[in-house]
């Protein structure tokens, strides 16, 4: 669904590359984070992704398309939806509606289609009651979601989350993921950008970016297994997985899959 | 000396009616050198709360103290922003100036202190941040990085040598390495100068390894006041407002729940293990 | 700070709410071809009993349109008494030697005033029945035929419609780095003018860098969203004529017609 090939890219100016030789694969329905501290690169990967920036070597296929052909390019970001960090700077109009809408306007649907999809849209992400509603008004991860719901009014393939909840509080960011991981369960492709390492223990897939190269590549329990590595990356793992570890250097036998309170507790109780 | 917090009553006002109050009868002392973490809901009323300790919002009903300045008194907010630093969110998006250290010198200019000694504050600060002053003296706070932004602007505020320090999620939007950062500045600054740290966090497992006393406030009420470890003990509570708890609480609270009676006023990384340390007594 | 609106659209139900708002631009302007197509006083009426006919059907309140002439009342005076000094009569009421008092300037300053009250009046009626975005919508459907002559009709809205979108984060932000300045000591309250826009400087140049930012990132996500400009757009909300609006604006006619069949018989 997205092929990264070789891809290097060079911002102006910037004295070294922010991606070295790129090589990556997403498939249809796959939910993917990739992590990495600022300026570990993955932001910009993700940018590739839609266009936004074309790689300097390399190339991106999304769909069967390449990034770099400018025909293409409204084809591919109606494929690939995206989302980014700050809430209030991606919407666009007054009413929470409208702004829904300005994605298949742009696209130059019927206007009954259009609210079709935004109502859908809408219930998609549980605020079909805000559909009136001054934007401003909203808390951010309500303003998260709206913008979400101005992707998927676009019907795309692939959901792009460039660090959506990092300016959210606990509660919005629990229910962007809850709304993010809903998607998934439908049939939605997800690439998921944060630093937050709690955020991935329900991903199919996790990337570890560090210095614009993939330094680490698996599922939540084979990544968690190497804090070490993601010590070195500047990351922090999940409370819970350091204190695996401790107890398993005291000689507790516990599993992998030990990632969050409830599964640990449930490996280490029988142990006592 | 302390601030002292006496039945503190604010509403904001609509269209010249008051709305309902923001903040309902506050009473408590925040003991010096102490760190308190604030916790609430979105809405809770924790910024309006802070915005009272310097007078940006003023006592309309009630008193706050700070070290015996009535901050009801107009005349006294002066003095009282130069004891009660204060660093709001996204402090980062307050600096103006062309170089950092006339950025971080603003705030010892409008105390009004001789050109030598802001100099000093500002050399201080800035190394005090872990921002080299050869270095990052002269370049524009705007060329700087993220993480190197944020710090710069709490140079700014500690340049003006505050006893009380107030922070409104100081570490958000940060990464893991800029949280460290910020975090062990915070307890150099504890340790070192003696400074009380006043920090509004939804970061429990930040709180609970940091902070000596905990407020909660929910609905502009005191809901707690109490050490970490009382206060996340009674997670059903917490999360009955919405709050979560730290995640080694979450592990001690499964572990009850299979049968294992580990403490739930274990909140820390360190205690836990030590529970295991130390034979796995029962509290 | 919060909950200020751009404008002073009043949310209603009635008649005019409900027109469509190229009707509501169109009304307007007629309605201003007819104060200025009035040469005397008493055909003033007409222009007046249409105001208060609107009035009637909007359902807004007296206050508002009295508050929207609040801002201009030195204007007002100023003009009232300047007319009443420099025109110039035969009848006069009242010598002071220096200075005759005459019931040409009486009645020329009362018209002119009238004027200026009914041309605001009647423009505040559409800002009040009209929000903002409704507004902005019908002005680009209006200016649509311009776009021949590279009239760039849809940019203009567009922009229109994001300043609103911003004008009231803006102002948060505004109020957030004015208190995180004042907590560094700033005053913004004492001092001469020149010291206080100068002071004024910690605040305007954090906004200024944020505004930027505001862009660039909005730039980002609304190409990213297939924003493309304006060719091939389609609009959820259609615009949509109805009868009402025909009868409005043929009442509109009606009265701009009896305006001018008056004047011309008497």
């Amino acid at each position: 669904m997205i092929e990264f090939d070789h891809v290097t890219f060079q911002y102006e100016k910037a004295l070294t590359p922010a991606l070295t030789n790129i090589d990556l694969t997403i498939d249809k329905g796959e939910f993917v984070a990739i992590v990495g501290h600022n300026g570990s690169g993955k932001s910009t990967l993700a940018k590739h992704v839609n266009g936004l920036l074309l790689p300097t070597e390399g190339t991106v296929t999304v769909c069967g398309m390449q990034t770099s052909n400018e025909d293409d390019l409204l084809r591919i970001r109606q494929k690939v939806g995206m989302a980014f960090q700050n809430p209030d700077n991606q919407l666009v109009t007054t009413v929470v509606e409208e702004d829904v809408a300005f994605g298949p306007e742009n696209l130059g649907i019927e206007p009954n289609e259009i609210r079709t999809r935004v109502d859908k849209a809408l219930a998609s992400v549980g605020m079909s009651d805000y559909a009136t509603f001054a934007v401003h008004h909203l808390s951010g991860g309500q303003k998260q979601r709206i913008a979400i719901a101005g992707i998927l009014a676009l019907k795309p393939q692939i959901l792009v989350l460039d660090e959506a909840s990092a300016m959210l509080d606990p509660n919005g960011r629990a229910e962007l993921l809850e709304t993010v991981h809903k998607l998934h369960r439908e049939g939605m492709t997800v690439l998921m950008v944060t630093q937050y390492m709690e955020e991935t223990t329900g991903c199919d897939r996790i990337i570890v970016m560090n210095h614009g190269k993939i330094v680490l590549e698996g599922t939540p329990e084979e990544v968690f297994r190497h804090t070490d590595l993601l010590m070195e990356s500047n990351l922090v793992p999940p409370e819970t997985v350091s204190v695996r570890d401790a107890l398993r250097s005291m000689g507790y036998a516990l599993k992998d899959r030990s990632l969050t309170a409830e599964q640990l507790a449930e490996e280490l109780c029988p142990l006592l | 000396m302390s601030i002292v917090i006496n039945h503190l009553t604010f509403a904001y006002t609509q269209g010249g009616k008051p709305l309902d109050p923001t903040l309902k009868d506050l009473t408590f002392t925040i003991e010096e050198g102490s760190f308190l973490g604030i916790i609430g809901h979105t809405g809770s009323g924790k910024s309006t709360f802070v915005k009272h300790l310097n007078g940006l919002l003023p006592c309309e009903k009630g008193t706050v103290e700070v070290d015996g300045h009535d901050l009801s008194q107009k005349s006294e907010r002066k003095s009282v922003r130069a004891l009660v630093g204060m660093v709001f969110q996204y402090p980062e998006y307050q600096l103006f100036a062309e170089t950092v250290s006339e950025d971080v010198a603003f705030g010892p200019r409008n105390m009004k202190l001789d050109e030598a000694e802001v100099k000093n504050r500002v050399i201080n600060a800035m190394t005090m941040v872990g921002l080299d002053p050869e270095i990052f003296s002269e370049r524009s706070p705007f060329d700087l990085s993220g993480g190197e932004r944020r710090r710069a602007a709490i140079a700014g505020v500690l340049a003006m040598h505050p006893k009380y320090l107030v922070l409104d999620e100081p570490m958000a939007g940060l990464d893991p390495l800029g949280r460290r950062e910020i975090l062990s500045l915070l307890e150099k600054l504890r340790t070192e100068s003696g400074c009380t740290i006043i920090m509004i966090s939804h970061s429990m497992d930040d709180i609970a390894n940091h902070a000596t006393k905990v407020l909660v406030l929910d609905q502009g009420s005191i809901l707690m006041y109490d050490t970490p470890q009382n206060v996340f003990s009674k997670a059903d509570e917490l999360q009955q407002i919405g709050l979560s708890v730290p995640s080694i609480t979450k592990i001690c609270v499964e572990m009850n729940r299979r049968g294992v009676p580990i403490p739930v006023t274990i909140c820390t990384e360190d205690a836990f293990l030590n529970w295991f340390r130390e034979g796995r007594q029962h509290a | 700070m919060r909950d200020i609106t751009l404008g002073q659209f009043v949310a209603g139900n009635s008649v005019i709410h409900k027109l469509d708002p190229r009707t509501k631009i169109a009304m307007m302007i007629l309605y201003i071809v007819m104060t200025f197509l009035v040469k005397e006083i008493w055909f003033m009426s007409i222009p007046f009993a249409y105001l208060v006919m609107e009035l009637v059907f909007s359902g807004i309140s007296l206050r508002y349109i009295l508050n929207s002439l609040k801002p201009i009342r030195f204007l007002l005076i100023f003009m009232f008494l300047l007319n009443l000094f420099f025109t110039k009569g035969e009848h006069v009421w009242l010598d002071l030697g220096f200075w005759k008092l005459t019931g040409e300037a009486v009645l020329q300053s009362c018209f002119l005033s009238l004027r200026i009250i009914l041309l605001v009046a009647g423009a505040s009626m559409l800002t009040l029945t009209t929000s903002p975005i409704a507004l902005t919508d019908g002005l680009e459907k209006l200016l649509m035929p311009l776009r021949i002559f590279h009239f760039p009709a849809h940019e203009l809205a567009m922009m229109m419609t994001i300043a609103l979108r911003f004008v009231p984060t803006l102002m948060d932000e505004s109020e957030k780095i004015r208190n995180a300045q004042m907590s560094r000591g700033a005053d913004f309250e004492s001092g001469n003018v020149f010291k206080r826009v100068k002071s004024m400087i910690p605040i305007l140049i954090p906004l200024f860098v944020s505004s930027f930012r505001k862009a660039d990132e909005l730039a980002i996500a609304m190409e990213s969203r297939c924003y493309h400009g304006g060719d091939g757009r389609t609009r959820m909300h259609q615009l949509k004529f109805r009868k009402e609006d025909l009868a409005a604006i043929l009442i509109t006619l009606a009265f701009l017609a009896s305006l001018i069949l008056v004047m011309v018989l008497l």
